[in-house]
């Protein structure tokens, strides 16, 4: 492919780099960006053997429609600026504006003639009809450049620069393609408005910029009219394009999902997890003709549930740590309780945009200086305590914010997308700097510094940026979050209808591209419109797509939209949303909704600051120290065996009460309906029925249920079990032995009680020779006393089986073992009642004894001072009950199908 | 033709390459077909396993592989006097010596290239993570994209030797935690934006073998079988359009494929201990058990031997990429700061017979020619910049002659301080030349590279190329190419290599 590649391992290679020097980047929003021309010019470049470009025929009302500033000029810039610009003219011709081309050059006079392309010099020199064929030194135009050029010079040669950039400047980003219009301010009021806006600070100041700002917006884009049925606008235009395209279901719309897919799918999306079986069925036994949109509604208005659902997913996408430092690197902080708090309230989105990055707000995160080795360490979701730091932070929040890529210019200019030199990266990196940046190419340092800027020009802001490092975060942010800023919006209305129909509006949802423009633009830009104009309330627009048809329709693989990064053109209907995989926490919070049939918001996996085998083979990252704003959804062997053999996804699946109450239902039908709906919120359909309970039956032994009462069995009494090791606070002294009158003792001769001193104490033992054998069925116990005069304020009790994992505790939680609200440290109750003796009993299940355990060790723990006395302790072995694996088993088969995995 | 590529065109025929593997930036003219059958023409692997022995806590070169004039201790000494704390003692290769307490390596040497020469400029101070980061990936942190750990690229590029065996298994370190820095840890040696399909199987004690591949305990194998046909058949059961799905079909695969992998014969590779002869067992085994060590609580030691053991085994069944580690934990184990001596005494009998062991039994079953062992640490050390061992305030020494330190007691005499800029690997087998030595320090403080100094990326370029990988083998992420070396421009060391 010779010299049209770019290769970036020679950069600094001087002949590319001073080509790209000279040209001339026109973005598409009229901003005109000198790049850096400190380089070396290039030798005189060889002429090329000829190419014979293929010529065809004009239509006249075609090249009248041909823009000089958008489509023509570009292609000047980008092949002849070299060497025919204002600076450098060969042979005289000055390429780069029209009065220039008119004039022409010393060789052939003027370059075009207006009105006839093929007598035009420049036109035969870029045929090679005149020689050299031009550009010389670069590859020969392509066709559609050719004809480009034919087209507008035929049309008259126009220059419509001007009437662009008023365009663009006055009406933002027009990639829609409708026209901008203005709302009339008259100009001394604008100005005065604008200088109030951008002086001072305040979340009412933010809030007055977006109400003055909005009125910038040119209009959005009508609602077109289709034949297809529409429950809102956002139908209407996805329908549009199918006419557009002339499919089928322009005349016959695909039909919308069931009750039990809508039921599903619209839980998982709001709140994250799936309906209990009564939410289930009252959903779809309701017969009322609005349901779906009051389902909608009930969900978004269950505010901390809505929020849990997003706090991950926002932790991820802002890099937010668990803790301030680790192994002595600071963080970007820790921000979860903000998330939560911010969408509990359904704070407006430019709100809490604003307030990660602008220190004047009153709700600003302020960044945490912890530190290690004797230095300090700044945690900040704006890191900018080097070079590198700050141009992260600042491609972080273009990426997340703006939906734009811009990490490949960090280093030298994006070779990929032209909108990004590095110069104009590093511009806005520097609005995150207390200086200006230092322009460091493929790290070799250039000694030159870029002047900070934002990368937009947004109507009325002023050029400079303010020197004072606040002041200049809070630039950063008014034009992060104004409503002209043609990316903010649009960014995260495409992250929205993403998660919900599977395929964003642009992808990658990270990188918008000018040169690819979204499916559907149209749509895009009245969504973005409709956000902003409601207050950037993301839950009215996330109402407004849940509400839509269009997210309601069935599940279709023959019609469902595939983005294929090798064709990024290739349009999306949304005839059919796409399949998407339950994250981690969706999976392990709807088996904790179906297990225990009810959602414990203290039990989301979010909460959790802990990561094992089974959740990271689930896609949730151990750590964020690199920001992402989707997780993969990959299926893999390593997470296969986790569902399959996994004990952490068994003991979640088994050890549920449903699970339990199954067990006592005699009627099969029964049991397995019950079961369905727990697990799909549908009814089991009569073939599922029919294949359950064969299964059952296989798997189930004798119905004659065992008649053996429970046994209780003591395991230690007035002394140790054989072989156990002691241990505990004070060591040897750890257990004391008491008898009366000296002490309480409930059976036999001892109780025992803790002889160390401190807050928190504890006596345990371990190795017992003969292991405590203990099911899913079993109950342990224990005695304990409370003395009156010296109550603690918490009691726990621990059991090794190997680790130390299961652990029960009654009173305050004090004592930080384990993990809070997990059968590693599982409340069970108040303190009992002092001055008595207590039999405490901890169902196996509570404690995540799932399947049969071997327990060698136990231990005696307490906070709070007091005294404690215990004695008789064992486990009540109940009857197995046969029932309970068969019926973990179909179970666990209804959560690894595909059905429980997917949200179709 | 347009003097630039659109960014589509790249796409096109850049992804397509680096689809199987990106060979090449210049391959964009090559259709995707060509680009491997290239790349393997000119690349021939001598090695088609690998077994990275990772010891981190940066080990004290001047005690193992690089080891100077001893030392003794004398109260009141001066740090630059302190060169070593141990003999060096002479190996089975000649001219070729080792620190005192690495006899059984050193018995094994003529098998084996130490590299003594590896240095980078980055001063990663008193952070352990960062450097064990940039050895893992060879990139430094933070670098804006989940980076891919040596592994994940191994077994991305190379794929599976026998499809019954994971590519890329780890040995010796927790999996469950909530600790912030094994949390890092596990970031760094995962599989970074290549996604969870080049994930290690982790084995956190090889004693309990790859935990998933046994059913849970207490479930019968029929019980498993029944459960299994059940999930097939109600699946089938399910709506045609879910059926139909592409994805469906994947998941569905993976299930099947988990389940066929309980009942392959590659699972008693795991049974060492039924299968292996006892002496063979005891080979592995530390020379110093926990009681013996200063810090008790602190020991893998059989975690680590006989993780070793499991990795010969499970290269014989046909393993491709195998990391074992003697588990990092700050301050522990060679992360040392204060009784150096002592602790390196310690250390060095934890890891040298099991690692001998390892190098003699591949050697004697025919199998080290073609499998690189390698050893490694995330930097070395040298003597403190501070009286108060343990306490350096300006992130770890690095280039102090020690004309400024008194070593006053046992205590303070030993390597404490972290150093960048000199750091030690081991290579046996895998196409590495025998009994060689590359690169020279100096032999007094601070001991830098003065012949033959190397940079990560070359010798990460070096293990590849012994694999049969370009150096720049890149994976595309958010639309543009990563390389498995840093930024594609590691260089073998040729001089490295037989």
């Amino acid at each position: 492919m010779g010299r049209g590649i770019i290769d970036v391992s020679t950069c600094g290679d001087n002949r590319l780099e001073s080509r790209r020097a000279r040209a001339r980047i026109f973005g598409a929003f009229g901003v005109i960006i000198p790049l850096a021309t400190a380089l070396a010019r290039s030798a005189e470049p060889a002429a090329h053997p000829k190419v014979e470009i293929p010529v065809r025929e004009i239509d006249p009302a075609a090249a009248g429609q041909v823009s000089y500033a958008r489509q023509v000029a570009p292609i000047f810039a980008n092949n002849c600026a070299d060497c025919h610009s204002t600076e450098d003219h060969k042979s005289g011709l000055d390429t780069s504006s029209v009065p220039g081309l008119l004039k022409g050059g010393k060789k052939a006079g003027p370059a075009i003639v207006p009105g006839k392309p093929d007598e035009s010099p420049l036109v035969q020199f870029l045929r090679g009809l005149r020689e050299p064929q031009m550009p010389k030194g670069n590859p020969a135009l392509s066709e559609e450049e050719l004809h480009l050029i034919r087209e507008w010079i035929l049309a008259g040669a126009r220059d419509d620069s001007a009437s662009i950039a008023v365009e663009e400047k006055a009406g933002g980003l027009t990639e829609s393609g409708t026209q901008a219009s203005l709302v009339a301010y008259d100009s001394s009021t604008q100005k005065a408005l604008n200088d109030l806006v951008f002086s001072g600070n305040g979340k009412d100041r933010l809030i007055a910029q977006r109400k003055l700002r909005l009125a910038l917006l040119p209009k959005p884009p009508e609602p077109p009219k289709v034949k297809a049925p529409a429950f809102n606008p956002i139908d209407q235009f996805i329908a549009a394009k199918w006419e557009q395209a002339g499919l089928k279901e322009a005349d016959a719309a695909p039909a919308v999902c069931s009750d039990a897919a809508f039921l599903r799918r619209v839980y998982l999306d709001v709140i994250g997890v799936i309906p209990t079986a009564a939410q289930a069925r009252r959903f779809l036994e309701d017969t009322t003709p609005d349901k779906r949109v009051r389902l909608v509604d009930e969900l978004l208005a269950r505010n901390e549930d809505y929020a849990a659902h997003w706090t991950p997913f926002w932790e991820e996408a802002i890099g937010s740590s668990n803790v301030g430092i680790t192994g002595g690197i600071g963080s970007r902080g820790n921000h979860r309780d903000w998330i939560f708090e911010s969408f509990v309230h359904n704070k407006p989105f430019d709100l809490m945009v604003a307030e990660l990055i602008d220190p004047t707000l009153p709700g600003y995160r302020q960044p945490d200086i912890g530190e290690a080795n004797g230095k300090p360490v700044v945690s900040a979701y704006i890191r900018n305590e080097t070079h590198l730091e700050t141009i992260q932070s600042a491609a972080n929040v273009a990426q997340v914010f703006m939906g734009t890529e811009m990490k490949c210019a960090s280093c030298h200019n994006h070779f990929l997308n032209k909108e990004w030199p590095q110069t104009r990266f590093l511009a806005f990196a520097g609005m995150f700097s207390t200086n200006d940046l230092e322009v460091i190419r493929c790290e070799q340092k250039s000694g030159q510094f870029v002047a900070a800027r934002f990368p937009f020009d947004l109507p009325g802001v002023p050029e400079a940026v303010p020197k004072p490092f606040e002041e200049r975060l809070h630039r950063a942010a008014q034009l992060l979050i104004d409503p002209t800023n043609p990316r903010f919006a649009k960014t995260i209305v495409n992250r929205l209808w993403k998660r919900y129909l599977g395929l964003g509006l642009f992808e990658p949802q990270d990188d918008f591209r000018p040169d690819q423009p979204p499916t559907n633009p149209e749509l895009l830009a009245w969504l973005a419109d409709d956000f902003m104009r409601h207050g950037y309330d993301l839950k009215h627009s996330i109402r407004q797509i849940l509400t839509s048809r269009t997210y309601q329709l069935r599940f279709d693989p023959e019609l469902e939209d595939h983005f294929d990064v090798n064709q990024p053109q290739q349009a999306r209907y949304y005839r059919s949303p796409s399949l998407r995989r339950l994250t981690a926490e969706e999976l392990l919070d709807s088996i904790q909704v179906a297990t225990a049939q009810s959602l414990d918001a203290q039990r989301r996996t979010y909460l959790s600051t802990a990561s094992t085998a089974l959740t990271r083979a689930l896609g949730r990252p151990a750590s964020r120290n690199e920001i992402s704003t989707a997780r993969a959804g990959d299926v893999a062997v390593v997470q296969a065996l986790e569902l399959l053999n996994g004990e952490e996804f068994y003991e979640r699946v088994y050890s549920g009460r449903v699970v339990d109450q199954a067990e006592d239902e005699k009627d099969l039908a029964k049991v397995i309906d019950r079961l369905y709906w727990v697990a799909l919120s549908r009814p089991a359909s009569a073939s599922e029925q029919e294949l359950g309970s064969s299964f059952l039956k296989a798997s189930l032994p004798e119905p004659k249920r065992a008649e053996e009462p429970p046994v209780e069995q003591v395991w230690l009494e007035d002394d140790l079990p054989q072989g156990a090791n002691p241990g505990g606070t004070g060591d040897a002294g750890a257990w004391i032995w008491v008898a009366k009158p000296d002490a309480p003792v409930f059976s036999g001769e001892r109780a025992h009680t803790q002889g160390g001193k401190g807050e928190q104490r504890q006596h345990y033992f371990v190795g017992a020779a003969k292991p405590l054998h203990v099911g899913p069925d079993d109950v342990l116990f224990t005695y304990v006393y409370l003395d009156p005069k010296a109550p603690p304020r918490e009691i726990m009790l621990q059991w090794n089986n190997g680790n130390w994992d299961q652990r029960a505790y009654w009173g305050e939680d004090l004592i930080p073992f384990g993990e809070a609200n997990t059968p590693s440290r599982r409340r069970l109750g108040p303190l009992p009642a002092a001055g008595q003796w207590v039999r405490l009993e901890v169902p196996a299940c509570e404690v995540g004894i799932a399947a049969p355990m071997d327990i060698a060790g136990w231990s005696f723990d307490q906070s709070g001072g007091g005294a404690v006395y215990w004695d008789k302790s064992g486990v009540v072995k109940n009857p197995t009950n046969p029932a309970r694996q068969p019926l973990g088993d179909l179970l666990w088969a209804l959560v690894a199908s595909p059905e429980f995995q997917y949200i179709r | 033709m347009k003097n630039s590529i659109t960014r589509r065109d790249f796409i096109r025929t850049g992804l397509a390459a680096a689809a199987g593997a990106g060979f090449s930036r210049c391959a964009f003219g090559d259709t995707p077909a060509a680009a491997p059958a290239k790349a393997a023409a000119q690349l021939v692997a001598k090695a088609d396993a690998m077994i990275h022995i990772w010891l981190p806590g940066g080990i004290a070169q001047t005690d193992t592989w690089d080891p100077k004039k001893y030392t003794p201790f004398q109260a009141g000494m001066k740090g630059s006097e302190l060169l070593g704390t141990c003999e060096p003692i002479p190996t089975s290769a000649d001219g070729i010596f080792l620190g005192k307490g690495l006899d059984n390596i050193a018995s094994v040497m003529h098998r084996g290239t130490i590299l003594r020469s590896l240095t980078n400029e980055t001063k990663f101070g008193a952070i352990h993570l960062k450097a064990q980061y940039y050895m893992q990936t060879g990139y430094l942190f933070p670098t804006g994209v989940k980076t891919p750990s040596l592994g994940a690229a191994v077994a991305r590029t190379l794929g599976r030797r026998n499809p019954q065996v994971p590519a890329y298994i780890y040995i010796g370190r927790d999996i469950d935690t909530s600790d912030e820095e094994k949390l890092f840890i596990s970031e760094y040696l995962g599989p970074g934006f290549y996604g969870v399909k080049y994930a290690p199987f982790m084995i956190p004690d090889p004693a309990k073998g790859l935990a998933t591949l046994n059913a849970v305990s207490g479930m019968k194998m029929d019980r498993l079988d029944r459960r299994q046909s059940y999930l097939r058949a109600m699946t089938g059961l399910a709506e045609a359009e879910l059926q139909k799905a592409n994805r469906v079909k994947d998941y569905l695969k993976v299930m099947e494929d988990a389940r066929a992998m309980m009942d392959s014969p590659v699972k008693r590779a795991f049974d060492y201990r039924k299968e292996e002869k006892p002496e063979t067992v005891k080979a592995y085994e530390p020379e110093v058990g926990a009681d013996d060590l200063l810090d008790k609580t602190y020991y893998y030691g059989n975690r680590f031997g006989q993780g070793l053991l499991l990795a010969r085994r499970l290269v014989e069944a046909g393993a491709r990429y195998i990391q074992v580690e003697y588990q990092y934990g700050p301050f522990k184990g060679f992360d040392m700061h204060e009784s150096g001596r002592t602790r390196m005494i310690e250390m060095k009998r934890q890891v040298d017979r099991p690692i001998a062991q390892l190098i003699r039994d591949l050697d004697q079953r025919g199998l080290l020619d073609r499998t690189l062992v390698m050893i490694s640490t995330e930097f070395g050390r040298t003597i403190a910049s501070e009286p108060a061992a343990g306490k350096e305030p300006d992130g770890f020494a690095e280039r102090h002659t020690g004309d400024k330190l008194v070593i006053e007691n046992e205590k303070m005499y030993g390597f404490h301080g972290h150093f960048s800029s000199g750091n030690c690997l081991a290579f046996f087998g895998g196409g590495f030349k025998k009994g060689f030595v590359y690169g020279k320090t100096a032999d007094l403080h601070p001991m830098l590279p003065v012949e033959n100094p190397v940079r990560l990326e070359d010798v990460h370029a070096t293990v590849y190329k012994a694999l049969g990988i370009p150096a720049d083998t890149n994976y595309v992420t958010e639309g543009r190419p990563f390389y498995v070396t840093k930024d594609g421009k590691g260089v073998p060391i040729d001089g490295l290599l037989a």
